[in-house]
């Protein structure tokens, strides 16, 4: 048996796990990342369209600052998110993206002078203020009310993701490829790390550490047609869940992006949309304004994702042999602009439809996309139960996102949440109770166990096909856990997945019996670990009988302030449970800085709590009151929900703007 | 609707080796009915689906962007995720595709190969902005524009060493650091806010591993399937090399010198020149007449070729900056 000892273990390396390893080993803790594939093959890389943070420095992003991506981003998540972390996150991304210009991101520049941009179909001219010229400029996105998507054209993610590994490079962090974290080992109520297995060699490892991160990504794999990589399989929510101790949140809380190409659903990024891309029908007629007239093709993506469906129902999606889509017309944006911003798009056009997006309309149709819910985690990122055990990034709920995350705040979240939960990791480790108690005989007992599990699968002859099982499972997600739910379906959705999950427990590796790089045997496990999950979004989505951002009943259709405004939490306290356990986490209203309204696009289908009134005139007299004595907005705020203890000593800072300097003293009234 | 879809029937002739296992590699038959749209990944997932779940090869994001699926088909590098099979029968003229790693000698399993050489030598060349850190910073690194445009395509490569595994120097010469490692130099070189292109310009400079070691075959430029153009960032890693006067007294800068007066006559290399230029180095040799070939089909644009407001320029900048260097 081989045991690597080390003080921090990152299970995921993409952006957000190597965020996290490279900040623990700048405090001066030894880190390991494990990963599937080499960081630069991560997921983050397929990010196109940008990154959230208010610069405010290009015109239509003038006066932009963390007071508004706050309430964007709590509308955007139909007040499902933990407003304390959305302001720990708002404020901590301005920083994030210049810490990422100086680890080398080419972020696209201001450029002065005029320009024609193009709003609303329309061409329109902006100026840009010389001041502002070489600084970071941003595009729009949808649900946000200024342009602060930050980019470079449409490879964000991988700009960003190359930057931040040749970062982990530059500084010899030590990554483990082709590694798979199989379960997590942990004693009385305390992780201390991972069993591993080598997947081209077949070792199985014990990774031993005080603090245990997992960075793994989301779960859109579990759905048949997703934008996501084939290895976002969710297996570290899985291995989480499988604690029967730590929690997952949320789990039922799944994007739907508007735009992915038909029938590969191949991601065409918001940014098309954000730089004037507009939607039409099978008449070529643009159909949002007569839903959204306000935010129109810009309302946030489970709106738009379920106009267009809506829209397709009445008969106006555009028939193929793939099923209804409907276009997505960029040429109104010109050759230039395409080639120049949008080149990724440009090339997925040509080599996946044959067609040229600058004279062609793209066939689109909303595709899952991302993964809201995750590991349930404190504001530091650590689980509220498995003492020691972290997650961030897509992997994690620490619940910034709510029901429906907003385009360009997920890379975003990703850096933000790896460099604030680097710092609480590192004060955890370098407290006496990351003391590592667990004995060599414990941790041999978790590698026998996935040893055991193996041989079990390889042996076993006659039973399962795990090829079987899992094509059952992403075609009961696709058709039953989509975008508009019912409990008829959903019901039926939750009993075929728990046989699926009964099933799954007999499958055989038919084809190859090795024990080393085995592509047969990977499919078998990580399918046990599929169906679970698949499960807990499923069961998640059927006990939630209201409407909320993404997670849409047609069944009802409302959203209930009274009796949903509280977070799902999910369990498996015991292996032989065929069903996960759901609690629920109260979110109090009495304790937000906004609470719950219209989010200003989308229907209005609310049933509102009473509490939210009561809230909204004690802000209000509290902003009154203050505004009255000459405050500023940071004290506003401060009054309202103090959050700036939470965050580390050093991002506690105010972030400067060309509009907003503070010469003097940086303290408040 | 029509639902009829019309197929062809291929041989795929498929390369499988388990280092673990097998003595020697073997080639084994596998005939599929293969639509118009079908990718060459989807022709890998069916062989492990419906044929031999054992069947290696790597694959993620599957829309071009993680670098992961690069293998030969026919000997073309290719991502399989983004290459059409319809498209490769036509450029083959042949019903029959050998399905092959990036390169044999360096396979693991399958369509595996182990390409730690490849970030090996990435590694070497300081791929990541050394530039002053401020831990708090509260203000922004201001970049023009056209400071920003650069860095050209090469921020744009995805590692997924088509170009490495396709050039013949790499193949002949273990040292060399290859096209896709000269590119990153060249992305970092080219950034304002990078200090150390010194360093690197250093290092690309050296006999044998470095920039002049290049036989300009371009091969490289036409593996790349994100038009990185790994070439045209080499020759300006020459002349950089040039411009801040780190070109040492060599062979191949002699050489280069010596190009001059063929580059201004007639804008392009003459070809017993470039014959010439890598005499010595047997392996390529025999790689000549196919660049030679892809150049005159027009498949492959020589830098200095190009519209020449742009490269114009560049050449004589080149050629300028070399001619001060006294040898
Ligand atoms: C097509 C597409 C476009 C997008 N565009 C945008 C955008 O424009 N803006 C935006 O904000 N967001 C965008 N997103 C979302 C965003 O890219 C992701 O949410 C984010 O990059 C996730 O980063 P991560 O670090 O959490 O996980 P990932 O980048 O997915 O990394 C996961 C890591 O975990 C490893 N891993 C997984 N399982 C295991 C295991 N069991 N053992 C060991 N290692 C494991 C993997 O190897 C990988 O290194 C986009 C997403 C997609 C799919
Ligand atoms: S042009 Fe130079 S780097 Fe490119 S493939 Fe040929 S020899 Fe290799
Ligand atoms: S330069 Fe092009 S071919 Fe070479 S590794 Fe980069 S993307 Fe691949
Ligand atoms: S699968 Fe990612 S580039 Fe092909």
């Amino acid at each position: 048996m081989r045991i690597i000892y080390t003080d921090v273990l990152v299970v995921g390396g993409g952006l957000a796990g190597l965020r996290v390893a490279t900040g623990v080993q700048e405090r001066g803790h030894r880190v390991i990342v494990l990963t599937l594939v080499p960081p630069k093959r991560s997921h983050s890389a397929a990010a196109q369209g940008g990154m959230q943070a208010s610069l405010g420095n290009c015109a239509m992003g003038w006066g932009d600052n963390e007071d508004i991506h706050f309430e964007d981003t709590v509308k955007g998540s139909d007040w499902g998110a933990d407003q304390q972390v959305v302001r720990m996150f708002v404020n901590t991304a301005p920083k994030a993206i210049r810490e990422l210009t100086h680890y080398g991101v080419p972020w696209n520049r201001v450029r002065k002078g005029k320009h024609t941009a193009i709003i609303n179909a329309e061409k329109v001219e902006i100026e840009e203020r010389e001041e502002a010229h070489g600084l970071i400029t941003a595009r729009d996105f949808g649900g946000t009310k200024k342009w602060r998507t930050c980019y470079t054209s449409d490879g964000t993610g991988h700009s960003m993701l190359y930057a931040m590994d040749n970062k982990a490079h530059e500084n010899d962090v030590k990554i483990h490829e082709r590694m798979e974290a199989m379960s997590v080992i942990h004693r009385h109520g305390r992780c201390y790390g991972v069993v591993a297995r080598n997947l081209m060699t077949g070792e199985i490892v014990a990774y031993i550490a005080k603090a245990t991160t997992i960075a793994t990504g989301g779960y859109g794999r579990i759905y048949e047609v997703s934008t996501n990589a084939i290895i976002c399989q969710g297996t570290g929510q899985a291995i989480a869940l499988e604690t029967g101790i730590a929690t997952l949140g949320n789990m039922e809380a799944v994007q739907f992006h508007p735009t992915a190409i038909v029938p590969v659903g191949i991601l065409t990024t918001e940014g098309c949309r954000g730089d004037g891309g507009i939607l039409r029908d099978v008449d070529g007629y643009r159909f949002m304004p007569d839903y959204e007239p306000e935010k129109k093709e810009l309302a946030s993506r489970d709106v738009v994702s379920r106009r267009m469906i809506e829209h397709i129902r009445k008969g106006k999606g555009v028939p193929s042999r793939y099923g209804d889509h409907l276009w997505l017309d960029i040429t109104i944006l010109g050759r230039e602009h395409i080639e120049k911003n949008l080149r990724e798009v440009k090339d997925i056009c040509e080599n996946f439809l044959g067609i040229d997006p600058a004279e062609e309309w793209i066939p689109v149709r909303p595709t899952q996309h991302y993964s809201m819910g995750g590991i349930r985690t404190k504001y530091t990122g650590e689980s509220q139960t498995l003492k020691g055990l972290y997650a961030c990034g897509e992997a994690a709920c620490w619940d910034l996102h709510g029901f429906n995350r907003l385009g360009g705040n997920s890379v975003s979240e990703t850096v933000v949440s790896g460099m604030l939960v680097a710092e609480y990791i590192s004060d955890f480790c370098d407290s006496p109770q990351s003391h590592i108690g667990i004995s060599t005989g414990a941790i041999e007992d978790f590698v026998r166990i996935e040893e055991e599990k193996i041989r079990r699968l390889l042996n076993n002859d006659g039973g399962e096909d795990a090829y079987v099982l899992r094509r059952a499972m992403e075609k009961i997600m696709m058709e039953k856990v989509g975008i508009f739910r019912n409990g008829r379906d959903l019901q039926d959705a939750v009993e075929q997945l728990e046989q699926l999950h009964i099933r799954s427990k007999n499958i055989s590796v038919f084809r190859s019996k090795s024990y080393a790089a085995n592509p047969a045997l990977v499919v078998a496990y990580r399918t046990q670990k599929m169906i679970k999950i698949a499960l807990t979004v499923a069961y998640g989505a059927l006990l939630r009988t209201e409407s909320r951002g993404a997670h849409a009943r047609e069944d009802y259709p409302m959203r209930d302030d009274i009796n949903w405004l509280k977070r799902t939490i999910t369990s498996w306290p015991d292996p032989e449970q065929t069903l996960p356990t759901v609690t629920y986490e109260p979110i109090d209203i009495l304790e937000m800085e906004l609470p719950p309204g219209w989010r200003g696009y989308g229907k209005r289908n609310i049933i509102e709590n009473p509490d939210s009134m009561i809230q909204q005139a004690k802000i209000d007299a509290i902003r009154n009151e203050l505004l009255a004595r000459g405050a500023d907005r940071f004290a506003i705020q401060k009054a309202l929900m103090p959050y700036e203890h939470l965050l580390p000593e050093k991002y506690r800072g105010r972030n400067e703007r060309l509009y907003e300097r503070f010469d003097d003293e940086k303290d408040e009234v | 609707m029509s639902t009829e879809r019309i197929t062809k029937k291929l041989t795929f002739k498929t390369f499988r080796f388990n280092s673990e296992t097998d003595f020697l590699p073997y080639f084994k038959t596998y005939e599929m009915e293969v639509g118009k749209d079908e990718l060459v990944l989807d022709i890998l997932n069916r062989i492990k689906w419906e044929f031999d779940g054992s069947f290696s090869y790597r694959r993620s994001c599957r829309h071009g962007i993680c670098g992961a699926c690069a293998i030969k088909v026919n000997g073309k590098p290719v991502l399989s995720c983004k290459q059409n099979v319809w498209e490769l029968v036509d450029i083959f003229q042949t019903d029959t595709l050998l399905l092959e790693p990036q390169s044999k000698k360096r396979v693991v399993k399958d369509m595996i190969i182990d390409r730690s050489d490849f970030w090996k030598k990435h590694a070497q060349l300081k791929p990541y902005l050394e530039a002053e850190i401020d831990e708090h910073p509260e203000e922004e690194i201001k970049v023009s524009p056209k400071e920003a445009e650069e860095l050209l395509e090469a921020d744009y490569c995805i590692q997924c060493g088509s170009c490495y595994y396709a050039c013949p120097v790499v193949e002949v010469n273990e040292e060399y650091f290859g096209p896709a490692q000269f590119a990153k130099a060249y992305r970092f070189n080219a950034d304002v806010r990078d200090t150390a292109k010194t360093d690197r310009l250093e290092t690309v400079r050296e006999m044998g591993p470095g920039v002049w070691d290049c036989v300009k075959c371009f091969e490289c430029a036409e593996a790349c399937p994100k038009d990185v153009n790994p070439i045209e960032k080499i020759t300006k890693l020459h002349n950089q090399l040039f411009e801040e006067g780190l070109a040492q007294d060599n062979v191949a800068t002699r050489h280069a010198v010596g190009f001059k007066h063929s580059i201004i006559k007639h804008g392009i290399l003459d070809e017993g020149e470039l014959v010439r230029y890598s005499e010595g180095n047997i392996g390529v040799l025999k790689h000549l007449p196919e660049a030679i070939a892809m150049f005159k089909k027009g498949k492959i644009v020589m830098p200095w070729n190009m519209p020449k407001s742009k490269n114009l320029d560049e050449i004589q900048t080149l050629v300028k900056s070399s001619s001060k260097v006294k040898f």
